[in-house]
């Protein structure tokens, strides 16, 4: 194995992000360095993460997690229940709502939950990693194998520990091509990039891996969703956008937010719907190039019917979450995860970002397509292994 | 009106007019040019924007061209729109975007036998739609280069197309490509940011500036172009659209008026110094004239002394010599005509006595001769006849000696007395006229009286003043009356009365005749004036005396007895 690999992806990576990422770059990073009680794995199974073994007890209302024996943060420190509780304290609203927490013993962590679990996935959830803040430093201490480091101007996340483990090193794609870093010697490349995942398959020194389908692009219109009929998904999934796509597929977990009883509600402060001034535009996420393809798609197919001489606005990532926000937009193009650990989260958080989905999402969007990115490893770099959500991890 | 404003006012006309229409043509010929030239730039910059458009037709056939090749050489693309090969359906469909960016061009479609978009550089995911307007009507533009509104994602734009054909295999599809018709490339092709190219379509007006043109602008020409209307599907068609080429006027409109503002600057600047140097010129010339004028005007009978210069060259030289000339004839006239005057006079005076005198001898001789006769006849009768003819004697005697009285009278004889000399000399200069004269009196305290006829001393006082008076000549000056106790020669027992002016004084041949009778320099005069005076300071028992020289007035000196202290 080298002492050093060379990783890109997109996005670049911010400390204080943690543990929430908001890009694949701070999705593979925070992956190596922090850790969930357990983690889901690419097949859907379970495995230990901080938490070496969990028992459910009253039918599934009350988890107890037992650390991982000699578990330790990256700044030295054991990791006990009490960090946990201590790292969770401060994300409440990633728990399930009404959990209560508790330390039964120094490892023991003990979760009561309102409404019975009977696997504890949820706990998988990034957004539930153990972190523990680290007096003057930028990146809070994690029980991972790693742990990370942005001096010198680039992200460095190195073994913790004598692992035997290469180090990991972010590299930016400075011409934008992705093709180029795989003539740098890059290791460990993520992309949806059709050049580059073509030109990969004409390199024998690489592989390429298809990782999970992670996003679906929605049509999320103000008024009533319009039909996108399955021949038109296919066509769209096929020729419109040029990624690893596939016409959106059941389940969505946004399809019947009913059936979960979420109670979901709009958030306060959040008018009507009025038109406004970009009324005759289907607006999507200005960086997003499937997105961009769809709109144009839609656009040029005169989707919408009695909406006549639609154009296509891209915008900024603020400026696209206030129109979003305000629905005054005729539709918009969305990017919405795939899968999700609590659906009644991602709810909120959905409906957060657009107010007037509260009355029911299904009635608002369209799915589109599914996409997924694909991995290019060098032959013989490292050993990989996928998580649920498609984030990677070094072994 | 003077010679001077003739002068001037003849002057400014003779100067100004060529001027005005000298600059009038000038500024007519300035702005003919400066029109011609700026009609001559917008001529060339339109016949520029036209070939621009004829190269921007040539560039884009040729692009086209290269492209067509390139497509019919490229196995992807043919197995994509000809075998259908799904497979290379994503090639196909981004295949013009490529290529419409490798040829530089802004529009970019390929369109199958059935209109059918297979790929679209523009607007990449408007395959499938079928677009009938391009196909068929660009092929019958003039050189097949019209304005067509294509689409993208974001919205229209307009482009400059044209448009080729793809034959493959049995198939004929066609490649529409263009460059955007935008503000860049219509000022691109206006080169002058002050020019304002403009698009006028039916339903819209590109330019090249933004809210051009405006009002200021001036359309400068028009160029047809075709329009590919396509705003209903079902029937595209033809349509003219036309580039208008605009400037502002103000620059050429600035122009002529700094034109206008300096050709008005110039007049003025002209009239100005014309009316100084014409003033100076016409001051100048008239100087000499006025001078003569002057001199002449001091010209009368008694002021013949006036001197014209007679050395002045031209005319003005001519004319003062020929006054001069006259002058001189006018002065020994003058001397004839007083002399022919005094004798007239003179004779007349004697006649008059010589007719009086016999009238008065005439009785005498016949009164003596009748006691001749008697005396010699009749002797006896001699008493009785001279008894009777007595009176007529005492009658003529009377006559004669009423006559000798009343010539007497020219110059009466005088009855010495004791006078205050200064109180009549006073009183008589207070009463006299003084014309131009400032009459002055510088009377001694110590005078005390003198012993002459108070009638005399005025009647010399008013012959002295009043010539004093008169040889200023109607001119400024100065005539003053001085009383003094004493004579030259010191005697304290006389008293002294000086007149003197400050006229024209009097020449030496002119003093010895001043003092004749019947001498007189003034017209009408009698010329007794200063004979009187004399006479009468002689029977005073005075004397007089008169210093004068010309040009510097005369100071007659008059000495009388003083009266004897009252006991």
């Amino acid at each position: 194995m080298p002492e050093q690999l060379s990783i890109a992806m997109s996005g670049g990576v911010d400390p204080s992000h943690v543990p929430a990422p908001t890009n694949d770059a701070e999705r593979f990073v925070f992956r190596q360095v922090y850790e969930t009680l357990v983690r889901l794995d690419c097949a859907g199974e379970l495995r230990p993460g901080l938490a070496q073994s969990w028992r459910p007890a009253e039918d599934g209302h009350r988890w107890t997690f037992t650390l991982r024996p000699g578990a330790r943060f990256s700044d030295g420190t054991a990791a006990t229940a009490q960090d946990v509780v201590d790292a969770w304290s401060a994300r409440l609203a990633s728990l399930p709502v009404g959990a209560e927490l508790s330390t039964g013993s120094e490892r023991d962590v003990e979760v009561r939950l309102s409404r019975p679990m009977t696997v504890p996935w949820l706990f998988a959830d990034p957004a539930l990693s153990v972190t523990r803040p680290v007096a003057g430093g930028d990146w809070p201490a994690g029980t991972g194998a790693y742990a990370a480091d942005t001096t010198a101007g680039r992200v460095t996340v190195a073994p913790f520990g004598a692992t035997g483990r290469p180090v990991l090193v972010l590299r930016a794609n400075g011409s934008g091509d992705a093709r180029d870093l795989l003539d740098a010697g890059i290791d460990l490349l993520v992309t949806d990039d059709a050049a580059a995942l073509s030109y990969a398959a004409s390199r024998s020194e690489f592989v390429t891996v298809g990782l999970p389908w992670e996003r679906t692009y929605v049509l999320a219109v103000p008024g009533d969703a319009i039909s996108v009929d399955a021949p038109l998904r296919a066509g769209l999934a096929r020729d419109a956008v040029r990624v690893d796509a596939r016409p959106a597929a059941a389940p969505l977990w946004w399809s019947d937010p009913g059936a979960l009883s979420c109670g979901l509600e709009p958030p306060p402060g959040a008018g009507p719907i009025v038109s406004g001034p970009t009324a005759d535009a289907i607006v999507y996420p200005r960086d997003d190039a499937p997105a961009r393809d769809l709109t144009g798609r839609l656009v040029a197919l005169g989707i919408g019917g009695g909406v006549s001489a639609l154009r296509a606005t891209g915008l900024g990532p603020a400026e696209f979450a206030a129109a979003l926000a305000s629905g005054r937009a005729a539709a918009y193009v969305v990017v919405l995860p795939r899968t999700t650990l609590e659906p009644c989260a991602a709810l909120r958080t959905l409906i957060a970002r657009a107010p007037w989905l509260a009355d029911g999402p299904a009635r608002h969007l369209t799915p589109l397509v599914d996409a997924r990115r694909r991995a290019i490893v060098r032959r013989g770099a490292a050993a990989f292994t996928m998580d649920w959500d498609g984030t990677l991890r070094v072994q | 009106m003077t010679f001077r404003t003739r002068i001037l006012l003849s002057t400014v006309p003779v100067v100004l007019v060529p001027l005005v229409v000298f600059g009038l043509g000038v500024r007519r010929a300035m702005r003919q040019q400066i029109a011609a030239q700026y009609r001559g730039r917008i001529t060339a910059l339109v016949d520029l924007i036209g070939q621009d458009l004829e190269r921007q037709g040539t560039l884009l056939a040729t692009r086209l061209a290269r492209l067509r090749s390139a497509a019919a050489a490229d196995n992807r693309f043919r197995l994509a729109a000809i075998a259908r090969d799904t497979t290379q359906r994503g090639y196909a469909l981004d295949y013009a975007g490529t290529a419409m960016r490798l040829a530089g061009l802004d529009m970019l479609q390929i369109q199958d036998d059935s209109a059918r978009i297979i790929s679209s550089g523009h607007f990449r995911n408007e395959f499938d739609r079928v677009e009938r307007g391009l196909p068929q009507l660009l092929p019958t533009a003039p050189n097949g280069l019209a304005l067509v509104q294509a689409r993208t994602p974001e919205g229209p734009f307009f482009t400059l197309a044209r448009i080729d054909s793809l034959p493959l295999g049995d198939r004929l599809f066609t490649v529409v490509g263009g460059v955007a018709v935008d503000s860049g490339f219509l000022a691109r092709l206006a080169r002058d940011s002050a020019v304002t190219v403009s698009v006028v379509l039916p339903r819209a007006t590109l330019s090249s500036r933004p809210g051009a043109p405006s009002a200021a602008d001036e359309v400068v020409s028009e160029l047809p172009v075709p329009f590919v209307d396509d705003s209903r599907p079902d029937s595209a068609r033809l349509v003219p659209a036309r580039l208008l080429v605009a400037t502002p006027l103000t620059g050429l409109r600035e122009l002529e008026r700094t034109v206008d503002l300096w050709f008005v600057i110039a007049v003025l600047v002209t009239l100005l110094v014309t009316v100084l140097v014409a003033s100076w010129l016409a001051s100048r010339l008239s100087r000499p004239l006025a001078e003569l004028a002057d001199k002449t005007a001091e010209i009368n009978m008694e002021r013949l002394d006036v001197e014209f210069a007679s050395d002045g060259s031209g005319e003005v030289g001519s004319l003062e010599r020929l006054l001069g000339q006259m002058t001189e004839r006018l002065r020994a006239g003058a001397v004839r005509l007083r002399e022919v005057e005094r004798r007239a006079a003179t004779g007349e005076l004697a006649r008059q006595v010589n007719h009086d005198v016999k009238n008065g001898l005439a009785p005498l001789r016949n009164v003596l001769r009748h006691l001749a006769q008697v005396a010699r006849d009749r002797p006896a009768e001699l008493p009785k006849v001279f008894a009777e003819r007595r009176q007529a004697l005492i009658s003529s005697l009377n006559y004669l000696e009423t006559l000798a009285a009343n010539y007497a009278k020219l110059s009466p004889a005088p009855e010495a007395q004791r006078c205050d000399v200064n109180a009549i000399t006073r009183e008589t200069v207070e009463q006299l006229p003084a014309g131009s004269a400032e009459l002055g009196l510088q009377l001694a305290t110590d005078v005390g009286a003198a012993k002459i006829d108070a009638i005399a001393l005025r009647r010399i006082l008013e012959n002295l003043v009043s010539n004093a008076v008169e040889a200023l000549a109607a001119q400024p000056g100065v005539v003053t009356v001085s009383t003094a106790r004493g004579a030259d020669e010191g005697a304290s027992t006389a008293v002294r009365i000086v007149v003197e002016d400050t006229g024209k004084g009097m020449t030496e041949p002119e003093l010895e005749s001043a003092f004749q009778d019947f001498h007189s320099t003034k017209p009408g005069g009698v010329g007794l004036g200063l004979s009187i005076v004399r006479r009468l300071v002689t029977d005073a028992g005075g004397r007089l005396r008169v210093e004068t020289s010309p040009g510097a007035g005369s100071r007659f000196i008059v000495e009388v007895p003083a009266a004897p202290d009252p006991a």
